[in-house]
């Protein structure tokens, strides 16, 4: 009997395990509530649960179901869930765990070379992506890996960049229609930043699009001199897709170097920008630049939500995005025209957002030698952990830092591979910054509730059909919020800083919720 | 100054490398004498809150090897004065909980859900922040008492002089 049972078990997870996961399956990801077959979890970028098994009646009886201790510090995994398995990563590693059980069913580990420097960010992977029978890994050394499904094995690995002059990736890929589509770290180093599609099945590159404009190109009459070779631009956060428009939307990182300006006058396009991109052929449909001529490394590097709402009676498409400078804007995804915009969090860099949506900078905000005491800090007020918009609700909700910091401006000289910066800051202390969750109107940007965080947070927002929110916090708290007034109705202390996004699937037809808390993976469920 | 986040690690196990080579807080000729000193420090009712070389109650910091961590102004100054220079991180607290029972105590932790509070017995209270009536948050506070005008001139001289010589033993 015994026999059987294990026999009936394995047959479940090699089904599972040859499960083929196409692009129409992604494109109707709200078909499969249990599963969660993309970063965001649709291609809106929603990091919304269709699952309501857990609720706000019992979210109070929430318990942890198993861990996976991944030892990698810090890790800011997002997980995909399809048909029983769940698929993690880290740095230069990845891993199919049993989702009932948190055993290992492969492990996959690349070696990290000995002279790989990661410049300006921790050695993090964010996760995954899937397409067919193929899992995408990027790694800090630069390549995309294919890996088989079933076993974990190394089907063919693509270089994207030089690791020796500072190109590293730690962003979990996108999987479209075919392609792979992906973005690179280095904004710290002077690389000069794209974004990539692969062909998903040979790894070969299909396009590239280069956020810095060449010699020729518009946009490049925004850098002077050679200052567009090491402007930055980097692209380390997973973008979005809308199927209808077939366009991929990601945000750009800072100008380099980043905290003097001098040698780069201009608006320096299209860094702290959202770019959208032809998806068949990657060249630019339109963008929009949050904050020209940046010097905080406030980069645009975030998950952009989609949301289709009536904005003065007419409907329409829409991109919105919490700015890491602050401010909240609302975008016509089909044009990349301004509708919107305001401050969410704690400024004192702009006076406000012109009918374009252009900064009005306020004088002496920039960095100097001495000083300058701005809010927010370099780390913004959210940075790339992602949002969520809640259908349910029709509410978005942010993570938000609120701290300041004393910038400082200093020479710059590029030397390949090594920090790019001319400058850093010196942040407020702890005691004064603190942080929240808040739940703006999307179309607005305006505030519908606040919960107020101990310290600035490092955790992603997921919200659910269940009416809950959940995230965490620096000291280590899981926690859910009742996702229509913000009130707490459950807290965990999971014993390490949470930097990473939650997600939701089901179980055996149960509702499960995981978090990456520093080492460890804790999945829970009722 | 500016955070150091963006060091190789190279670089880092270089500047610690440097920073120790830099040696511990010297030793400033000093005008007390760390003898009388100890006996300032015994009658003062120091070690009600501190340890030194394992005697002691640990409410306060362990001044075991504080001459290593700290200047003779320092230490002046604090024994003096002791909200003038509080310890990063440092924070004296007053809660009021559901049942109505105050208590103060220096905060051994905190996170968005619960507050730890040490108190002068050295008690740990665990407490969930929603049921408190009230919590403040006493910035710029210790419960350590002003030793100015409480000790004449030589006895400070003297506990400096004691606390400036607590060094680890070589």
């Amino acid at each position: 009997m015994r026999a059987i049972f294990i026999a009936a078990v394995y047959a479940v997870l090699a089904s599972a395990a040859s499960a083929q996961v196409s692009f129409e399956r992604i494109v109707q990801a709200d078909k499969e509530p249990g599963n969660w077959l993309t970063y965001s979890r649709n291609y809106q970028g929603h990091r919304f649960s269709p699952l309501a098994e857990i609720n706000a009646t019992n979210v109070g009886n929430l318990k942890v179901k198993w861990a996976f201790q991944s030892s990698h510090p810090s890790n800011e995994v997002s997980p995909i869930v399809v048909d029983g398995v769940m698929y993690v990563t880290g740095p230069n590693a990845a891993a199919a765990l049993d989702t009932r059980t948190g055993r290992t069913l492969w492990i996959w580990r690349r070696p990290v070379p000995s002279d790989y420097h990661n410049i300006g960010f921790g050695r993090v992977n964010r996760g995954p992506a899937i397409l067919d029978d193929k899992l995408y890994v990027t790694t800090l050394d630069c390549y995309l890996v294919a890996l088989d499904l079933k076993s974990g094995t190394q089907l063919w690995a693509t270089k994207v960049g030089d690791y020796r002059l500072g190109y590293s990736m730690t962003v979990a890929p996108l999987a479209i229609d075919g392609k792979i589509v992906l973005g690179v770290s280095g904004g710290e180093a002077g690389i000069r930043g794209f974004v990539d599609a692969y062909d998903a099945k040979t790894g070969k590159q299909a396009w590239r699009f280069w956020t810095i404009p060449g010699p020729g190109e518009p946009g490049h009459e925004t850098w002077s001199g050679e200052s567009w070779k090491t402007g930055g631009g980097s692209t380390w956060v997973t973008g979005v897709y809308d199927p209808d428009l077939k366009l991929v939307y990601w945000g750009v990182g800072n100008p380099g170097p980043d905290w003097n300006g001098d040698v780069r006058p201009g608006d320096n396009l299209y860094t702290c920008s959202l770019l959208a991109l032809d998806a068949d052929t990657g060249r630019l449909r339109w963008y929009f630049q949050f904050s020209p001529h940046e010097t905080h490394d406030w980069d645009a590097a975030h998950v952009p939500i989609l949301v289709d709402a009536k904005i003065n009676g007419r409907d329409r498409k829409l991109i919105v995005n919490a700015n890491r400078n602050a401010f909240y804007y609302v975008l016509d995804r089909t044009t990349g025209e301004f509708l919107a915009g305001r401050a969410y969090a704690k400024q004192t860099w702009a006076r406000g957002l012109d009918a374009k949506g252009r900064p009005m900078v306020v004088p002496d905000t920039e960095p100097n030698e001495k000083g300058a005491l701005v809010y927010p800090n370099l780390n913004g007020a959210t940075v790339w952990f992602s949002p969520s918009y809640s259908p349910q609700t029709g509410l978005f909700y942010v993570a938000v830092r609120e701290i300041g910091s004393v910038y400082f401006k200093r020479d710059a000289e590029y030397k390949p591979g090594t920090f790019y910066a001319g400058g850093g800051e010196d942040e407020l202390p702890m005691d004064d910054a603190w942080g929240a969750i808040r739940a703006l109107d999307p179309t607005s940007g305006e505030m519908r509730w606040e919960f107020k965080l101990h310290s600035p947070p490092w955790a992603g927002v997921l919200s659910t059909a269940g009416g809950l929110v959940f995230s965490g916090s620096d000291e280590g708290n899981f926690y859910a919020l009742d996702a229509r007034t913000g009130k707490p109705l459950w807290d965990f202390q999971t014993g390490g800083g949470i930097n990473a996004n939650p997600i939701s699937f089901n179980v055996d037809g149960h509702q499960r919720i995981a978090i990456s808390a520093n080492e460890v993976l804790y999945v829970l469920g009722l | 100054m500016p955070e150091g986040w963006f060091f190789s690690e190279e670089d880092i196990a270089n500047v610690a490398a440097y920073v120790r080579s830099l040696g511990k807080v010297p030793s400033d000729p000093l005008p007390g004498d760390p003898a009388r000193g100890a006996a300032v420090y015994g009658k003062s009712g120091c070690a009600g809150c501190h340890i030194v070389a394992g005697a002691g109650s640990g409410f306060g910091p362990d001044l075991s090897e504080v001459g290593d961590r700290r200047s003779a102004a320092y230490l002046r100054r604090t024994v003096l004065k002791p909200s003038a220079s509080l310890p990063e991180g440092f924070l004296f607290v007053k809660v009021v909980t559901a049942t109505g029972q105050t208590i103060e105590g220096i905060r051994a932790n905190e996170d968005t859900f619960s507050i730890q509070i040490k108190d002068a017995s050295g008690r740990f209270h665990s407490l969930r922040k929603q049921e408190l009536k009230d919590l403040q948050k006493l910035r710029g506070q210790s419960p350590m008492p002003a030793y100015e005008g409480a000790l004449d001139a030589v006895a400070i001289d003297d506990l400096v002089a004691y606390l400036a010589a607590q060094r680890a033993q070589e």
